[in-house]
């Protein structure tokens, strides 16, 4: 049984009275400890689909199992904590006039009961940073320590998926590649399991085994990262390939 | 007589207070080419851009020259500078469309910008527009021209601002991060208008990125910054291929690539206060700095041919 499955997912939006679908019909599986890559351009439906997983939102039709268990409309504590998301604006995802520490320690005890109490220490040492920052406002740090801090706190609550929505794009290539190697860290320690959504493709290849490729709110092409990079069966996914640089 | 650079840099030191962000930056550009400038954020290259433009009131130039097509820019009296900066200088910001009122169409923005230059002619303007944007591959141009930036995608309010450089007859063009807010597919599309901007009309351009794979596809030169000063500069496909700074190789270990090889990140943090008085600032993350790496003074030599470094160690054997 997949940890999580999701099953014929859709989403549509109205805008200026026309119904555009942001996801039509998508389903998928994630294993526990498996980092699961989704690519696709702007408007692929890549972040509805984080949006609807977290809770944020509902879908309009299909549903989502945890552990074979549907996840209902009104979701209890557990199952939100169970599944937690980092987004790419990390300073801008924390509170600006509160002390990352204290941002930290709010959702954690939102998450697991008022008297559930992080170890900030502990926290900081996974992710790699002095405990004395967390003492400082977001202002006061870095696009990458934001960034690990919102790793910390999205794991602080324990949860058993991550999910990450283009949480390195707005990152320099070495604190990227700092983060890259941190998320994969912590999830094959901690037994977690992630989505990774980003637009780059070399990133998604360096981090995940299997890959969804999204295209207009439909999923194209499904497969295990070598494969999909290697022989790609889709022409979308054949253009994504050919727009990646690299270095000769 | 036409300089043979259309700017230099002389021994640029720039800052927001008495510190300063960017020391002793000595570049040229030359006429039609594409120089990328690259590192971490903070290493004070949309600083030195900023310089160069010279349109931001806290920053200071507190040491050096900017010349621009032989003409030294301190030199003359701020309101010629500034004249000078706007008639020939252009910029991209890396939020596409940031430098456009987001609801005011594009037609009265170019008029805007055309009049306040007096360069505005009402019979001409439709043609001259229509032919600047259709240079960057813009074809309906009555419907661009109608639309706010905000209605039109970031690949596109990109390429609607290269093409204003186009209209302008803008002979520089500085872009900071122009292509890091955009997907991959558009990110490429983008990049190649940046090159076509230079082939059919000539401009020179400066575009700033950490993204040391765009630089090897855009540029003709490379200059690698750190902690506010010049680490290496040559060749874009030399600095790529062979570089000669250990920072330079540790920003290509850190790119990730398609075969699926997890990036290296650099060990450690620049230092916190920018450019550091004595010695190599590069040197506590360096894996092979020596004793003298600390104590040396600055100085970029040339290594082989074109291709200079910072770096104590780089011998001209490239060894």
């Amino acid at each position: 049984m997949s940890l999580l499955e999701a099953r014929d997912i859709s989403k549509s939006y109205r805008r200026n009275g026309l119904r555009t679908d942001a996801l039509r019909d998508v389903r998928f599986t994630l294993d526990d400890g498996e980092i699961l890559g989704i690519v696709g351009e702007s408007g692929s439906g890549k972040s509805t689909l984080l949006r609807l997983l977290s809770g944020l939102e509902k879908p309009d039709r299909g549903e989502f199992l945890l552990d074979g268990k549907p996840l209902p409309a009104k979701r209890t504590k557990e199952q939100y904590r169970a599944i937690q998301m980092i987004f790419q604006d990390a300073p801008g995802s924390f509170q600006p006039r509160r002390r990352v520490a204290a941002s930290i320690r709010e959702a954690v005890k939102s998450l697991c009961g008022r008297a559930a109490e992080p170890d900030l220490d502990k926290l900081c040492a996974l992710v790699g940073l002095s405990p004395d920052l967390a003492q400082r406002y977001p202002r006061e740090l870095s696009g990458g320590q934001c960034q690990r801090f919102a790793i910390a706190r999205a794991v602080a609550a324990s949860p058993r998926i991550l999910l990450c929505d283009e949480i390195t794009s707005a990152l320099d290539v070495s604190t990227q590649a700092q983060v890259l190697r941190l998320l994969a860290d912590i999830c094959r320690e901690k037994h977690m399991a992630a989505l990774f959504v980003s637009h780059d493709l070399s990133v998604v290849s360096c981090l995940c085994s299997r890959v969804l490729v999204l295209y207009e709110g439909s999923l194209v092409e499904e497969g295990p990262v070598r494969r999909v990079i290697g022989a790609p069966e889709e022409a979308y996914t054949k253009r994504l390939l050919d727009s990646v640089l690299e270095v000769r | 007589m036409r300089a043979e650079n259309i700017l230099e840099l002389k021994n640029l030191s720039a800052g927001y207070g008495p510190e300063c962000a960017v020391a002793d930056v000595t570049l040229s550009l030359r006429r039609g080419e594409i120089l990328c400038v690259v590192g971490e954020s903070g290493c004070g290259k949309s600083t030195l851009l900023k310089a160069v433009q010279g349109m931001e009131p806290r920053l200071r130039i507190l040491e050096g020259r900017v010349v621009l097509d032989g003409k030294e820019l301190q030199s003359l009296p701020e309101k010629e500078r500034r004249k000078e900066c706007a008639e020939r200088i252009g910029m991209v910001l890396q939020n596409p469309g940031g430098a456009f009122n987001p609801i005011r169409s594009y037609r009265k923005q170019f008029i805007e910008t055309l009049r306040s230059r007096g360069a505005y002619e009402p019979a001409a303007f439709e043609d001259r527009a229509a032919e600047a944007l259709k240079k960057l591959g813009l074809e309906d141009c009555r419907r661009i021209l109608a639309s706010c930036p905000y209605e039109l995608s970031g690949g596109m309010n990109q390429r609607v601002a290269l093409a204003l450089t186009l209209l302008l007859g803008q002979e520089v063009l500085l872009a900071d991060e122009p292509t890091s807010a955009l997907d991959a597919t558009v990110q490429l599309q983008v990049a190649k208008e940046f090159l076509r901007l230079g082939e059919v009309s000539g401009v020179s351009q400066i575009v700033v990125t950490h993204n040391l794979a765009l630089a090897g596809f855009l540029g003709d030169r490379i200059a690698v910054m750190y902690a506010g000063r010049l680490a290496e500069l040559g060749p874009a496909k030399a600095v790529t291929a062979s570089p000669r700074h250990p920072y330079t190789r540790g920003l290509l270990a850190a790119i990730p690539t398609l075969a699926g090889r997890m990036p290296a990140p650099l060990p450690g943090q620049p230092p916190p206060g920018g450019p550091v008085k004595t010695g190599c600032a590069f040197a506590p993350r360096c894996p092979r700095a020596l004793a003298e790496c600390r104590s040396a003074p600055y100085a970029l030599r040339e290594a082989s041919p074109g291709h200079f470094t910072a770096c104590l160690r780089e011998k001209g054997d490239g060894k």
